[in-house]
């Protein structure tokens, strides 16, 4: 007994030390991705408003680019238009356009699931395993949990967390965010990740071999889920190889939004959601 | 006491220029300089070393808390091994010998001395610090280029505070 006594009492630094790193790592080990929860709402609401602060300074010195990027954005919505309208024509002589109601015709309305909230970034981490994006608009605003965050140029994220007047999304820059896509004229679904803690680039895998997939093809969401809709940009295949012992592709994308430069984003609600997921309640699972 | 205010007083510039600061100012988008290192490093070398690791424990900790995306509990772990090892390096690096902790001052520290100090622990700090928070070694030399960039960068200005604020 007394030299138990003595040996803790002569080895009681590196006993603490020990029991102090062993608390470090456990931390890190259950706090892994859910540091963001920790701190809270208070603590968001208020740093929040500082970043807002910040934020609007630092808006000033970024206009000129912004605005570039806006008039580019309404080139083509323009061009857009004209081609919808060069369509319509086409179509008035077969149909009257007052015949169509959108009661009666219920395909026309799938296309309103989605309407867009204008937001923006007021803090964005890029060099993080897992990184955030907080945004300037809250539960007052009607944001919610699981909405989609877009850019103009392609996806951004997906919220997790909302305040009243604050929302944190997880960046599409971040190791758990995951998302179902599909590369342009291949039919087959693919699993968006980032996971290589590399800024800008992410992987695109699952896609079977034999699909048509070339270097240089665009990436865009499936709309397999409720989150984003059907085809918004993701990014730019760059790179792939095949592995052999599941036969499938695995490709490097070029994320198509500019993460080191978040300015105006928007926010895609999903209207239908409840509706959606209220389907699979009750079923079997697996 | 004095000496308690002045450490105080240091741990909330650090914290405060870490946090506002030194996280905002990445060099090629990967490397970050972790300046908050300097303040477990230059602990007083004479300090009871129970009270040394508690003081780097909860400073790491409230850094953790504060910066944000970090992963909680990273830099308490990475901070108190470095000052769970600082006392070794000061030993072998220290230019006048190391006789005894009555003795241990950073101000006789030579150019070299204090570098050859400080940039162990803060490669081992990033070393640490980056592999503990991707988790894995699938992309092992991208890992291991941000923790050299980011050693380098840090080193590079810690060295500069150094001389300024603890050589004299």
């Amino acid at each position: 007994m007394y030299r138990l006594l003595s040996f803790f009492s002569s080895n009681r630094n590196i006993i603490i030390f020990l029991i102090l790193e062993g608390l470090a790592l456990s931390l890190i080990i259950t706090n892994n991705d859910r540091q963001r929860h920790i701190l809270g709402d208070v603590a968001l609401e208020l740093s929040g408003n500082m970043y807002e602060m910040r934020e609007g300074v630092k808006g000033y010195f970024t206009l000129k680019e912004r605005n570039d990027e806006l008039r580019r954005k309404i080139a083509e919505l323009e061009e857009d238009i004209q081609d919808v309208n060069g369509k319509l024509k086409s179509y008035e002589g077969v149909i009257r356009r007052d015949s169509i109601s959108p009661t009666v015709v219920d395909s026309l309305m799938s296309y309103e699931k989605f309407r867009f909230l204008p937001c923006r970034a007021i803090r964005n981490t890029t060099h993080k395993a897992y990184n955030y994006i907080v945004l300037d608009k809250g539960r007052v605003h009607g944001v919610e949990v699981d909405m989609g965050v877009i850019s103009t140029q392609g996806i951004a994220g997906k919220v997790i967390k909302v305040t009243e007047h604050y929302s944190i999304a997880l960046s599409a820059m971040n190791v758990s965010f995951k998302l179902s896509a599909v590369a342009d004229g291949v039919g087959n679904l693919g699993l968006y990740e980032w996971g290589s803690e590399r800024a800008g680039k992410a992987y695109l895998s699952l896609i079977p071999k034999d699909a048509p997939l070339k270097t240089g093809q665009l990436v865009y969401t499936s709309g397999y889920n409720t989150v984003f809709p059907k085809g918004y940009k993701i990014g730019t295949i760059i790179s792939m190889e095949e592995n052999a012992e599941t036969g499938t592709y695995f490709a490097e994308l070029e994320l198509a939004t500019d993460f080191f430069n978040l300015g105006d984003l928007y926010l895609v609600p999903a209207y239908h959601k409840t509706e959606i997921d209220s389907l699979s309640v009750g079923l079997p699972v697996e | 006491m004095g000496r308690i205010i002045s450490y105080g007083l240091a741990f909330v510039v650090y914290l405060l220029f870490q946090v506002l600061f030194f996280n905002h100012i990445i060099l090629f988008k990967i490397a970050t300089p972790h300046i908050f290192v300097l303040f477990v490093i230059f602990l007083p070398l004479d300090m009871s070393r129970i009270l040394e690791f508690f003081v780097a424990f909860l400073a790491g900790l409230s850094l953790d808390l504060l910066s944000d995306g970090s992963v909680i509990g990273l830099y308490a772990f990475t901070l108190l091994l470095v000052v769970g090892i600082r006392h070794r390096v000061f030993q072998i690096t220290s230019s006048g010998g190391y006789r005894g902790v009555g003795e241990a001052n950073f101000k006789n520290q030579s150019f070299l001395g204090m570098a050859l100090y400080i940039l162990p622990l803060i490669f081992l700090h990033h070393l640490v610090y980056y592999f503990l928070e991707v988790f894995s070694f699938t992309h092992f030399f991208y890992t291991l280029v941000k923790i050299l960039l980011s050693t380098v960068y840090t080193f590079l200005i810690s060295f500069a505070i150094a001389v300024i604020f603890y050589k004299n």
